[in-house]
């Protein structure tokens, strides 16, 4: 599997750290988020696991310690893409503000 | 030929061997004569060697099955040292070199006297799954005292060697535009193409020499010679900037285009000729856009009793055995066949002087040729020889008995999809099978894969090279012209004959395993229908050929036993790897000393002049403790270094914590955020304790932060946590809190540090840095001074983790080794004694300090009493999850302290704590265990520990019970404290 980092270019898998889903915003701090409240909760236990197309965090963590959002297929392992991690929630935030 | 070495089978002329140069190589400690290009199996062969070896459970004699790497049979070991004996080379993929020496395996006592073979007589007590049902009896007891070792004694192929590989093996990450699998005449068609088209190619071919049967079967290509026109396409390919590889195997195809190779460098050299230090195999990583399968087929033999003898073997092995090596096989041939691919190899056999037979199974066959005696719908019945066959009987419409030195089976053929199918159970989409060819082809491929040859079921070489034709147009190949094939041979598809009727127990199928037409039978009879269950049940296709000669034929025998049609059985999962690849050449030079990184700290050379004995830390060598002469054992050199600490003055390494840089108009809000206490008060020149959580509210590090300047922090991690820290800032600045202005980055390296402790330390400290004021006023308990030493950056500060009076000293890195050494002959006046990990450990655990023992991911802050560290004004990672009911649960285990009763008895780390000694030991009655243990404490004069307990302070002054269940439940008796045993309100720290 090879990883597309916007800083180092095509770079093999085994440089990059997996970190899990972006797909969940991640709860704000700050916030008056109680235990009680479903927000870490969710965040934290109830991911999907889907078959098919995913956006995932991985670090290029022997190369330029980027952390990126990764879209990638898990039935074949095809990589789309990658982009900064702070460029992506940009980018879905103007998506939903659009 | 010398006449010492007479080579009764050898041609005068013909193969691609070289007859003027002779190779000396021994079978058994017997010498042998071959020549250049000869494999181990074609040059045994030539020498009238029809016996290789012996089978796996039976140990009936067993020769030359196939020519390739389907080979089942033929297994040998090479060399003889014990690093070097090397188990399980295929005969006929091993190329001889002058002084190769090779052994057969599996028999105890000579090859041809086996005292094993007593298996094959009682064979009718050993069917498939006797193993199972009978070695229950006894039970598991009875398995490992008694069956298990007798029956190790008998299995297993070869003898692994017993010393440590001595060879290098190299990993290559190798690119192509295309991958083409497979040098015969379709896959190098192909590249040619494709490389005429511009693209880079790389064609690797298992074999020694690229050109598949286009080098053995006597076609003419354009005139030439199948050698010369493979010759022809090579040079084309390679002036294109393609390249082919011999010798190297394709063995896994996986996700996005990367594919796993074995080079095989030197095992086809002489020893002499191997050139130190390089590799004997390259593990090729490929990463190649498209590929190409040209893998071939691999030709099928038919059930019929003593098909497994010495001399029976599949119709194209004896054609390439005689077209590449110039060997004949056999004077009184008999070729079994059920389609007219029999025929060619009949016809190579009998232009030799051959005296030839057919037997064709098929009603209608029509094929005649000059010299050879056919007898049509006729099959193959019992074939005669223990050591080599001699006679063959024959049934159908004749029945009879002919006297014959070789028996060649043309089965039919099974295209290799092996890699067409690694990664197609996901897209599921298995082979398919082909009721005309009787056998499977490729699953259907996407758009960068395409097929070659006969592995798409093509049966002569034009469709072979038509099919080229089309795999190079699908990836964008430019169009070729064909050449002309002549005495092409000839092909027809195959009547359906798995095995001949009435064949049951000597009928074999897994040659390697054994298993015989009557074990499927069985295995169906007994319920196990699915072709997965009926692979277990019988171990067809679970030997080191991965029966590549044997599963279609058992799955088809399995589909008739049940009354299915093939393709309802299905085939079984093909997995990587297509042949064994050794372990060594996976693991490359990550082995040993290489096998991850280690990390020394800048003291590790005084340490190791000073008698330090190191310790692994994650990647790091610490010192654990330094024996000094007098010194008993190592808790007398940790007890040694403890007291001295305690009463004068100790100096340890701390270089291996992780350091931080923090930088920026947001490095203390940053901190906030990490951090559970808070950190925009704290003023410049002080350091502060810090703890982490995890996003689920469990202590994730801690370790003590200092303000350099208003927008300047250097934060410490524990040894073990540094790499996790700085990826969890990384990931909470750049995915979380980008508009965060802070920088940071790992100074751990660039830093070396030194902790020195004990009433002492301040004067130490104050003869190393005279002009700077160390005072309890000048530098306060937490405190942080920035300062030179010798013209060097200089960070003191004080700070403690034995509970002394204490300071950490930082310096560049460069120049530890200088300030280690004066610090240590500053010290002299105070016995200066430097102590390693244990004396650390102890004193720690004398203070209640914890470390990743305590801090395992399961514990909360207030289950290590530091709950009043959790800021209320402010949120930060893992805040809201801490607060969950469980978390405040007083039912929590929580830190304790304990004291062994006894002074001579040690606690055990990780021993359950429980309130009687009477048991019961269950986790019912469980009340916490241990984390930490000091085999002894100066203080307590006894072994004392740190560890959790639900409600301690209720258990303060009382008695526990540590159990160990891995220590045959042994008992120690402590007493719960305080897990701070020493100095408890801090007086020495501060002082």
């Amino acid at each position: 599997m090879l990883i597309p980092c916007p800083h180092c270019g095509l770079r093999p898998s085994e440089e990059f750290t997996p970190k899990g889903l972006a797909e969940a915003p991640r709860p704000a701090l700050g916030g008056d988020d109680r235990p009680e409240d479903a927000a870490w909760q969710d965040y934290l236990h109830l991911r999907d696991n889907p078959a098919g197309t995913v956006n995932e965090y991985f670090q290029h963590t022997l190369g330029c310690r980027s952390w990126l959002v990764v879209q990638r297929n898990t039935l074949t392992h095809e990589v789309m893409g990658a982009t900064m991690a702070a460029d992506f929630w940009a980018k879905q935030q103007d998506g939903a503000q659009a | 030929m010398s006449a010492r070495f007479p080579q009764p089978n050898r041609l005068a002329q013909g193969g691609l061997i070289d007859r003027n140069q002779p190779v000396r190589f021994s079978f058994d400690r017997r010498t042998y004569e071959g020549f250049a290009g000869d494999s181990l199996a074609s040059a045994l062969l030539a020498n009238g060697v029809k016996l290789f070896g012996r089978s796996f459970k039976y140990h009936r004699p067993r020769g030359i099955l196939g020519a390739g790497p389907e080979e089942p049979n033929a297994l040998v070991e090479v060399d003889s040292g014990p690093a070097e004996r090397d188990p399980n080379h295929r005969a006929t993929m091993l190329e001889i070199y002058e002084g190769l020496e090779t052994f057969s395996q599996n028999h105890i006592g000579p090859l041809s006297l086996d005292l094993m073979e007593v298996n094959d007589l009682i064979s009718q007590f050993l069917p498939a799954g006797f193993y199972y049902k009978t070695f229950f009896f006894g039970g598991l007891q009875a398995w490992y005292r008694v069956y298990e070792p007798i029956i190790r004694r008998a299995a297993g192929l070869g003898r692994p060697p017993t010393a440590a590989d001595p060879h290098h093996y190299d990993k290559l990450y190798t690119f192509a535009d295309t991958l083409v699998v497979g040098g015969g005449i379709a896959g190098l068609t192909t590249a040619l193409s494709l490389a005429r088209a511009g693209q880079s190619v790389l064609v690797c071919d298992e074999r020694d020499r690229v050109g598949g049967a286009a080098l053995w079967q006597g076609e003419r290509f354009d005139g030439q010679s199948g050698a010369a026109y493979v010759d022809y396409l090579v040079t084309e390919i390679e002036a294109r900037g393609g390249r082919v590889l011999p010798r190297t195997t394709v063995f896994g195809v996986y996700d996005a285009g990367t594919f796993g190779a074995l080079e095989r460098c030197h095992d086809h050299l002489a020893k002499a000729d191997r050139r130190p230090h390089t590799a004997r195999m390259n593990y090729h990583r490929i990463q190649a856009d498209n590929i190409v399968y040209a893998t071939g087929a691999i030709e099928r033999s038919v059930g019929f009793k003593g098909n497994d003898r010495p001399g029976v073997m599949l119709a194209s092995a004896a054609h390439s055995f005689l077209g590449k090596y110039g060997v004949r096989v056999g004077q009184q041939a008999t070729v079994f066949t059920t389609h007219d691919g029999g025929y060619g190899t009949a016809a190579a056999l009998a232009a030799t002087g051959a005296e030839v037979t057919v037997l064709d199974a098929r009603a209608e066959a029509r094929l005649e040729i000059d010299g050879v005696r056919v007898l049509r719908r006729v099959y193959a019945k019992q074939a005669h020889g223990r050591l080599g066959v001699h006679r063959l009987d024959y049934d159908g419409a004749e029945r009879g008995s002919l006297t014959t030195d070789a028996v060649l089976v043309a089965g039919g053929w099974n295209p290799a999809v092996h890699l067409t199918s690694h990664t197609h159970d996901r897209r599921q989409s298995k082979p398919v099978y082909d009721p005309a060819l009787k056998a499977f082809l490729p699953p259907e491929l996407v758009q960068q894969e395409a097929a070659a040859g006969s592995v798409t079921g093509a049966l002569s070489t034009l469709q072979c090279l038509q099919s080229a034709q089309a795999a190079a147009e699908k990836l964008g190949g430019v169009a070729l012209d064909l050449p002309d094939i002549a005495q092409a041979l000839p092909v027809s598809e195959p009547t359906e004959l798995w095995a001949v009727p009435g064949a049951g127990k000597a009928a074999f199928l897994d040659m390697q395993n054994d298993a015989t037409v009557k074990d499927i039978k069985l295995a169906a009879q007994e319920g196990f229908t699915s072709v997965e269950h009926m692979k277990r049940y019988t171990t067809l296709g679970m030997a080191t050929d991965q029966g590549k000669t044997a599963n279609v034929t058992g799955l088809a025998l399995l589909a008739a036993a049940t009354g299915r049609e093939i393709p309802q059985v299905g085939t079984t999962t093909f997995r990587p790897p297509y042949t064994p690849v050794p372990v060594g050449a996976l693991a490359g030079h990550h082995r040993q000393r290489n096998f991850q990184p280690f990390r020394n700290s800048p003291v590790t050379a005084w340490a190791s002049e000073n008698g330090a004995i190191f310790q692994e830390a994650g990647l790091w060598m610490r010192p654990a403790w330094y024996h000094q002469p007098g010194d008993k054992d190592w808790l007398a050199s940790a007890v040694r270094e403890t007291r001295a600490t305690r009463q004068s003055l100790g100096m340890t390494d701390v270089s291996t914590l992780g350091k931080i840089d923090i930088q920026g108009p947001d490095s203390a809000e940053f901190l906030n955020r990490l951090y559970t206490n808070g950190w925009k008060a704290l003023p410049v020149g002080k350091a502060r304790y810090g703890l982490m959580l995890r996003d689920d509210g469990f202590v994730f590090d801690d370790g003590t932060t200092s303000r350099l300047a208003e927008d300047h922090f250097y934060m410490t991690t524990t040894t073990a946590n540094a790499a996790g820290v700085m990826a969890h800032m990384e990931y909470m600045h750049q995915a979380v809190w980008p508009e965060l202005q802070v920088a940071f980055t790992s100074v751990t390296d660039q830093w070396g540090g030194l902790a020195l402790a004990g009433p002492n330390a301040r004067a130490c400290l104050a003869r190393l840095f005279p002009d700077v004021d160390v005072s309890n006023e000048g530098l306060p308990f937490m405190g942080v001074i920035e300062t030179q030493w010798r013209g060097h950056s200089a960070r003191l500060f004080r700070i403690s983790f034995s509970g002394e009076l204490a300071y950490e000293v930082a310096v560049p890195a460069d120049v530890f080794d200088a300030f280690w050494r004066e610090t240590f002959a500053a010290g002299q006046d105070w016995q200066v004694t430097p102590y390693g990990l244990e004396a650390l450990n102890i004193l720690r655990i004398e203070k209640g300090h914890v470390t990743g023992n305590e801090l395992d991911g399961r514990v909360s802050m207030d289950d290590i009493g530091l709950g009043k560290m959790m800021s209320s004004k402010k949120d930060f990672v893992g805040n809201v999850m801490a607060q969950r009911a469980a978390f405040v649960d007083p039912e929590r285990v929580k830190m304790v302290g304990l004291v062994a009763r006894q002074p001579g008895e040690q606690i055990i780390g990780g021993g359950i704590l429980f309130a009687s000694a009477e048991g019961p030991f269950d986790h019912h009655a469980m009340l916490g265990y241990v984390t930490s243990v000091a085999a002894y404490s100066p203080l307590k004069e006894r072994s004392i520990a740190l560890g959790f307990v639900k409600n301690p302070a209720a258990w303060h002054g009382k008695t526990l019970y540590v159990v160990s269940h891995v220590h045959d439940r042994k008992i120690i008796e402590v007493q719960a404290e305080s897990p701070h045993f020493y100095d408890p309100k801090n007086e020495k720290v501060m002082g």
